[in-house]
């Protein structure tokens, strides 16, 4: 009989990888038996839910906005890469770094 | 093909804010999410252009998810530097949450289903809270795959970490974040 540490284990792993037959017998008869590790499965469940939700979270908030100093820095960088690549570009036959 | 003054500035504008959270919402640090955007923009004027692809913001994107690999990557592999100890072959630390004979020392208890949106955004607070307190590099783990929903065969190709590797520390991660997310919810209600 598997223990609550193991069953904790395999639960955990069965999300990278498929168990061997055994493995997932002894899990799911544990399960059966075992009201703790039922919740740590549903748990895990919720879990893994609000971590998909976490991202998408950020993702849509419009609220978070580059600061303006970041955007400014930005700007500037992207200019100079601009002003390189035309330099590069009227100048073919020299070498021109970055 | 050339690469005209005003498309530069229309990405950033147009686009800036978006990568910045995309970027945000895996890297979870504002730094390292700007410089994530600012190397993106760069490389985009660097390339040949983006002729040929289904949207600049997806084109963007694409370039933005590499340079946020190279973050994560860059980032383990400092860790591995300073806590060779992070990464273990069983299950140090467990202890705490087993009894000797196997047994939860402390059963999970029902944490009823968010229903509410004020509770889901409350629980998601929770959960941003207690990644902060877990090791980086379990956090990391955690959130490449949760969050950014990798597949475990790419992060380890990535991270250039074995599948053994890589079960231990998302367990840990896990154990971690439950226990850390059961108190705080129980508490709030």
């Amino acid at each position: 009989m598997l223990s609550c540490r193991q069953a904790s284990q395999l639960l955990s792993q069965s999300r990278e990888r498929v168990l061997p037959l055994r493995q997932r017998l002894g899990l799911r008869l544990h399960l059966l038996l075992c009201d703790a590790c039922r919740q740590f499965a549903s748990q895990l469940k919720q879990l893994r839910r609000a971590a998909r939700q976490f991202g998408a979270r950020i993702e849509n908030d419009e609220r978070l906005r580059l600061s303006k100093n970041a955007r400014g820095r930005i700007a500037q960088a992207m200019q100079q890469q601009v002003s390189t690549n035309e330099v590069a570009r009227q100048n073919p036959d020299q070498n021109f770094e970055g | 093909m050339t690469l005209h003054r005003k498309n530069s500035h229309d990405w950033l504008a147009e686009h800036g804010d978006y990568l910045y959270r995309y970027a945000l919402a895996r890297l979870r640090d504002e730094h390292l999410a700007e410089d994530a955007v600012q190397e993106t923009l760069l490389a985009a004027l660097q390339g040949s252009g983006f002729a040929g692809h289904s949207s600049p913001r997806t084109w963007l994107t694409g370039i933005l998810k590499h340079k946020i690999i190279d973050q994560f990557r860059r980032q383990q592999r400092e860790v591995a530097l300073d806590a060779p100890d992070e990464v273990m072959d069983g299950e140090p630390g467990m202890d705490e949450f087993f009894r000797e004979d196997g047994h939860w020392s402390e059963p999970p208890q029902a944490w009823g289903d968010p229903g509410s949106l004020v509770q889901q955004d409350q629980f998601l607070r929770i959960l941003q809270g207690c990644l902060e307190r877990l090791p980086e590099k379990l956090a990391r783990l955690f959130v490449m795959r949760e969050v950014v929903e990798w597949e475990n065969e790419d992060i380890c190709k990535e991270l250039e970490i074995s599948p053994t590797n890589s079960w231990v520390m998302l367990y840990r991660a896990r154990m971690g974040l439950r226990k850390c997310i059961e108190m705080n919810w129980l508490e709030a209600h």
